[in-house]
């Protein structure tokens, strides 16, 4: 009986294992998706009421949720603070402390490295090009997206199953 | 005040710069007219007139970082935000302190664009002197024609014509439209003029001073259009017809005095045609003589 019970307590951890994993590649996908509505959010602001960067962010963290808020509610919150000598440096900092991927950290880093100090035309590009850079890194995501899900379940299941026949 | 006046300037200013400011002993703190940062100098301060070290025992030298971290937090790190600021060389600061740019200008089509690798920055302490035109405003009369106020640079001339406009505005009740293209009279910030510019002024910023007259002149109805620094032929062809329209003129030009005044090839129309009937002629003192005009066409 304890036998079957640690058995069925193996399998099922290892299929957890595994769904925490497909878990984790939907969140990645969920924020990739809210860090382009940002984007698309920072492109009207910039465009249409050149907003000041921190009430800029402001908004963006008004606009998001979970994590991507806190990033920006950070953001506008250290921007106020004018304590850093540029948006590249509060940027990084910002980064650090949050949970977004590498390739999303690397596209902001590079967003925020001239964010704020040239002309209006070039922060529009400079938005568009995260925009677009965030779209290719969703598309990509999004056509794994079922794949790598099922293959995380399915590996967890049939590692907890490995584990149980041999502990038997 | 001088204290609220040094707390605004050492907001904009990164903080090992703020800190030194804010030791200044209180005689220098009241007399603190400009910052002076140049990169790879040492700072220095414009007090009473005379240019001096910041500090004589802690001397600080400009970096590039330290320019850098200045202009980011004068545009709020939104340099995009005050484009049209910065192609004239200047960011507006709360509290009607400026901070005027120089560095490399970016021209396109014949026009400054933006100024890059800024390499040197004053930063200009506003000072408003209320009360500064009580005698003048007095020596005009009751009903004074239109008012050119000529003087060299430095010598008080947008500091007397801000505190006419407050006077005309608020004692002779007067509606007063002010075209402040470079924001040195209201030196508005969003919206809301930081110097005392009088209960019945309207303010109008960011625009050339010739459309801005007429944009007034259609709109606002003013008794009197107030401009500073007359510069271009463009500005004169627009006072002569604002003064068409029954509306009176306050402005302020450059020369050296009153000889230089005559010479000057720009004013001519001015002269000739007598806008100006009374010609106020100031010194590098803040002294100033009145010269009455008899009126023109």
């Amino acid at each position: 009986m304890l036998k079957t019970m640690g058995i069925l307590m193996v399998l099922l951890g290892a299929a957890g294992t595994g769904g925490s994993m497909a878990l984790a590649v939907y969140r990645s996908n969920v924020l990739l998706r809210q860090l382009l509505a940002a984007m698309e959010l920072l492109h009207s602001e910039l465009s249409f009421r050149r907003t000041p960067l921190p009430e800029a962010m402001d908004a963006l963290a008004h606009g998001s949720q979970g994590a991507v808020a806190a990033f920006f509610q950070a953001m506008a919150r250290d921007l106020a603070l004018r304590q850093e000598r540029s948006v590249a440096v509060i940027m990084r900092k910002n980064l650090m402390r949050s949970s977004f991927t590498p390739q999303a950290r690397r596209i902001l880093q590079q967003l925020g490295n001239g964010l704020g100090q040239y002309d209006l035309d070039s922060q529009l590009r400079a938005v568009s090009l995260a925009e677009k850079r965030l779209q290719e890194r969703l598309d990509e995501a999004r056509a794994q997206q079922a794949g790598r899900i099922r293959s995380y379940c399915t590996l967890g299941v049939c590692a907890g199953l490995a584990i149980a026949i041999l502990a038997w | 005040m001088y204290q609220r006046k040094l707390r605004q300037v050492c907001s904009v200013l990164p903080p090992q710069l703020a800190a030194m400011v804010s030791q200044l002993p209180p005689e220098q703190e009241e007399q603190l007219e400009e910052l002076r940062l140049r990169c790879g100098s040492e700072i220095t301060m414009v007090c009473g007139g005379r240019e001096q070290p910041l500090s004589l025992t802690r001397p600080m030298l400009c970096t590039r970082d330290l320019l850098e971290h200045l202009v980011n937090l004068a545009s709020s790190y939104s340099t995009y935000a005050v484009e049209e600021c910065l192609r004239q060389g200047y960011l507006p600061l709360e509290g009607g302190h400026r901070l005027g740019l120089c560095g490399t200008a970016v021209v396109q089509d014949g026009r400054i664009a933006t100024i890059k690798d800024i390499s040197s920055v004053n930063l200009r302490v506003a000072g408003q002197h209320l009360g500064c035109a009580t005698a003048l405003l007095d020596a005009l009369g009751p009903n004074p024609g239109n008012v050119l106020l000529v003087g060299p640079p430095g010598s008080g001339k947008t500091t007397l014509l801000r505190d006419l406009v407050r006077q005309l505005s608020d004692r002779l009740d007067q509606r007063v439209g002010v075209v402040d293209s470079r924001g040195e009279i209201a030196a508005t910030v969003r919206g809301q003029p930081q110097m005392q510019v009088g209960r019945r002024t309207d303010v109008l910023t960011g625009v050339p001073k010739d459309q801005g007259m007429e944009l007034l002149v259609r709109t606002m109805s003013p008794h009197w259009v107030a401009v500073d620094e007359i510069t271009a032929k463009a500005d004169i062809r627009a006072m002569v017809r604002a003064g068409y329209c029954g509306v009176r003129l306050l402005a302020t030009a450059h020369a050296f005095g009153r000889e230089d005044w005559q010479r000057r090839a720009l004013y001519e129309k001015l002269r000739k045609r007598k806008i100006f009937t009374n010609l106020v002629f100031l010194d590098g003192k803040r002294r100033w003589t009145l010269e009455r005009v008899e009126e023109g066409c």
